[in-house]
């Protein structure tokens, strides 16, 4: 061993430090960088004695990532339903304000109970077609909430995929530096942050599983087995549908012309913030529309006039209640589309336009012509036989399709409250999962971060060790130094 | 090997989340407490959420009950008064009448006790209230007696007079009424002067209102007809005594047809008090109803504020305790998040 070979380590030992600290400061220059994880250096020992800097390393938990993935996906398909349903929530309102179709159809009972003691009075009269007119808005303000929610849902999925896409395609480029970087041994460690950092951002949109294989190549799959990333990135389509009627479904979210399932066997949402589009957009707002409709389509019924005559022959017309182009009461327990979005109170009780609001009291509100569909043909003004038993239909059970999710029969006003009661259901789930999914990211993020993150403080301690080792190395360098210099003096 | 760790972007994190949890915490605690309601019941309730509305909705229908019944009893109490003052005035009628007898029914004294009779008949029957003629059954929109003096002559008028023509002769006005004696009085009284006031020239001659007599919804199950119509026979009888004494009680006729007139008259008006007592006890139990449905109505109603503000109302002590502990909460956080920012190796290196 000679004094050369001392020198020779003890300038490995001054690069490898030097090495070690531009680590150090890699790591608390990104110390507040959510994605960045821990990078470390170690030094190697050298056949000779001497140390060299090892490659660089970065600090992984898999378990935990893989938890933070899921808990995001299920955080944005929660997201995603309750936003809608709070819009939802919102239009209807809080019950203290007697907003709600339930509600309104109280103050129309109301109203007409009112006008039953004093069918002479027109002021009663009045007050029952402002509350028919404020119901019949109120279900087509509803409704048109719903085409809404369900419009946005559609261009939101829109956005998200093509944010898909690009992030696809971006995977797809660093992945490829990462094989490359493996293959020939560089440093890759930033590369694998930033592909982490967009699988991050990818399972908010969707569920996702990933597989990691040779030479840190990634396959990346979407609920249900669709490969999104093998090798090269997939193309993900979808064609938005800028008008949804009711009763329409818009299209799916298609992989390699495979479509993406919204919901599970057992009907609960998927993962992911587009499965949560879906679901809202395929599965809550049509089930909202539907009973939305059966409201409206009974309301007309109860409301219809029927033929007074002693030998009836005519078929029954829509009374108080009609909508566009009607030619008859629509078929019992069947759901008329959109109906509710096309109710409307019959021009011929509205005074500003032209109407007579005797027709209330009288019947003949379809066709203020025909005495057929008269019940007061004698004209008096005390005449409340028509009243009461519009009362007594609201009050009476009447029969709902069953494809709307709610009974099959009821009153309209249980009816109405069931329906509010379903969706404030659906939403305190949703808005409970969403709390908990949202508290259990919050820890995955936190856990992650504790596991694979930087911390200043064991920076800076690793540092001052650099530091000691740094000048330990200097001082042997120079007594080295010294040694030569003493014995270069004793042969001179 | 590091056995526990924590990054720094965790520490900052986990404070950040706390003091955001507990200041979304913070506002819902303050509306709750100022409110006295929940802040967002449907998401407190779910599925129970439905019985809110239910509940709020059924208190709202009895309120309109109520308010409806509060007209019907007015109604009610306008033909009770109405009817009243008709029997007072029979009464008086059939007193003046007797007590009249014992002296002799001098000059027009009759007559004028049957104009007068007449025209308060005809007032307290077309009594309204609200707009609707009370009398009226279902025909609330015109007055259901025909005015008898009007000017142009009523078809009651006329009736009265044809009636008298084909009996006697000649007109009530003729100076030879003098000569009926108190049997043809008599006859006439009790014979085809009674056909004037049956019940299809009533309606035809006399009364507009109709036979149909309204049900009036005064709780959920429950109706009380609305006032009799003039088409009970009470009014024809109390009419025909008033419009006999009127139209025919002249100071021409001989003093013993005035006699007889004058208790056959007093007997018709005896018998329609009779009956106009047994529309006021009719009305009387409908009235006696309404009360009783309202405390019914107004128990119902206080339960179902309870259920309501079951559901809706928040505990202000819980409130107010949730909000004192959630300030101390915030504020330990920010003091925490002050004290972790402060704590660095960089200030004792």
């Amino acid at each position: 061993m000679s004094l050369s070979l001392s020198f020779d380590i003890g300038r490995s030992s001054l690069s490898t430090s030097a090495d070690r600290t531009s680590v150090v400061t890699r790591n608390v220059a990104r110390a507040d960088d959510p994605d960045a994880t821990r990078k470390s250096v170690a030094a190697v020992t050298l056949y000779g004695g001497g140390v060299q800097a090892g490659g660089a390393q970065r600090a992984t938990d898999s378990v935990l990532f893989d938890g933070l993935l899921s808990s995001n996906s299920r955080l944005g398909a929660q997201a995603a339903v309750k936003a809608g349903l709070d819009q939802y929530s919102t239009a209807i309102g809080d019950a203290s304000q007697e907003r709600s179709p339930a509600a309104l159809l109280g103050k129309l009972q109301n109203s007409l109970q009112a006008l039953s003691v004093a069918p002479h009075d027109t002021a009663s009269a009045e007050a029952v077609v402002n509350a028919g007119l404020d119901l019949a808005n109120q279900l087509n303000v509803l409704s048109s909430t719903i085409s809404d929610i369900r419009q946005t849902a559609d261009a939101d999925i829109s956005r998200s995929v093509l944010s898909m896409n690009t992030l696809l395609a971006e995977f797809d480029e660093v992945n490829t530096s990462i094989v490359i970087g493996t293959h020939s041994g560089d440093d890759v460690t930033d590369q694998m942050d930033r592909r982490d950092a967009i699988l991050k951002e990818l399972s908010g949109e969707v569920e996702i599983r990933s597989i990691v294989r040779e030479n840190n190549d990634m396959v990346v799959f979407a609920s249900g087995g669709l490969t999104l990333f093998e090798r090269s990135p997939r193309s993900v389509g979808f064609e938005s549908t800028p008008i949804l009627p009711a009763g329409s479904t818009g299209s799916s979210m298609f992989v390699d012309g495979i479509a993406l399932d919204a919901a599970d066997a057992s009907g609960n949402v998927e993962g992911g913030r587009i499965a949560g589009l879906l679901y809202l957009r395929d599965t809550v707002a049509p089930a909202l529309q539907k009973q939305l409709d059966e409201v409206a389509r009974n309301l007309v019924q109860v409301f219809a006039e029927s033929d007074q005559s002693a030998v009836p022959t005519l078929a029954d017309q829509p009374g108080l209640f009609t909508f566009a182009g009607a030619t008859g009461v629509p078929p019992a327990n069947t759901i008329v589309d959109g109906l509710a979005s096309q109710i409307q109170v019959n021009p011929n009780v509205i005074p500003s336009q032209g109407g007579d609001l005797g027709l209330l009291r009288d019947g003949g509100i379809s066709d203020p012509l025909n005495a057929a569909y008269s019940y007061n043909l004698a004209g008096h003004t005390g005449f409340n036989g028509r009243i009461n038993e519009l009362i007594g239909g609201l009050n009476s059970a009447v029969g709902f399709d069953p494809a709307a999710g709610l009974g099959e029969t009821g009153d309209l006003v249980s009816y109405a409250a069931d329906s509010e009661a379903w969706l404030q259901e659906l939403r305190s789930n949703t808005t409970r999962v969403y709390e908990y999914e949202a508290v259990f990211s919050e820890r995955a993020v936190e856990a992650l971060s504790s596991a694979t993150g930087i911390n200043i403080d064991e920076e800076m301690i690793e540092l001052l060790d650099l530091e000691r080792s740094y000048q330990a190395s200097s001082r042997l360098l120079q007594v080295l130094d010294d040694m030569f210099n003493s014995l270069f003096a004793a042969t001179r | 090997m590091k056995t526990t760790f924590v990054s720094t972007f965790s520490i900052g994190e986990a404070t950040r989340n706390s003091i955001a949890r507990a200041q979304t915490n913070l506002t819902r605690a303050q509306t709750e407490l100022s409110t006295g309601q929940l802040q967002d019941a449907g998401r407190e309730l779910g599925a129970t959420y439905g019985s809110l509305v239910g509940f709020r909705q059924e208190h709202a229908e009895l309120g309109a009950l109520r308010d409806s019944n509060s007209q019907v009893a007015a109604q009610l109490d306008v033909a009770q008064l109405s009817l009243q003052s008709l029997v007072d005035g029979a009464k008086d009628f059939v007193a003046q009448l007797v007590g009249a007898q014992q002296v002799g029914l001098e000059g027009n004294v009759l007559q004028q006790l049957g104009e007068a009779g007449l025209a308060t008949l005809t007032d307290r029957v077309n009594v309204q209230y609200n707009g609707a003629y009370v009398f009226a059954g279902t025909n609330t929109g015109a007055p259901p007696l025909v005015d008898y003096f009007q000017s142009g002559g009523s078809a009651a008028k006329s009736a009265m007079d044809s009636a008298f023509a084909a009996e006697f002769g000649f007109n009530s006005s003729d100076p030879r009424v003098a000569e009926i004696s108190g049997a043809e009085m008599s006859a006439y009284i009790g014979g085809s002067y009674s056909a004037v006031f049956d019940d299809a020239n009533w309606q035809a001659n006399w009364s507009s209102a109709s036979d149909t007599v309204p049900n009036l919804k005064i709780s959920s199950y429950e109706t009380v007809r609305a006032p009799a119509s003039a088409n009970e026979s009470a009014f024809s009888k109390l009419a025909s005594a008033y419009a006999a004494a009127a139209d025919f009680g002249t100071e021409n006729l001989g003093s013993a047809a005035r006699q007889v007139m004058a208790s056959s008259l007093a007997e018709l008006a005896s018998e329609a008090i009779d009956e106009l007592g047994a529309l006021q006890a009719g009305i009387g139990t409908s009235q006696e109803r309404i009360p009783l449905a309202n405390d019914r109505l107004g128990i119902q109603q206080s339960i179902l504020s309870n259920s309501v503000s079951e559901l809706n109302d928040v505990d202000p002590f819980e409130a107010s305790t949730r909000l004192t502990t959630l300030l101390t909460q915030v504020e330990t956080s920010y003091s925490v998040t002050a004290r972790i920012n402060q704590m660095s190796i960089l200030n004792y290196l």
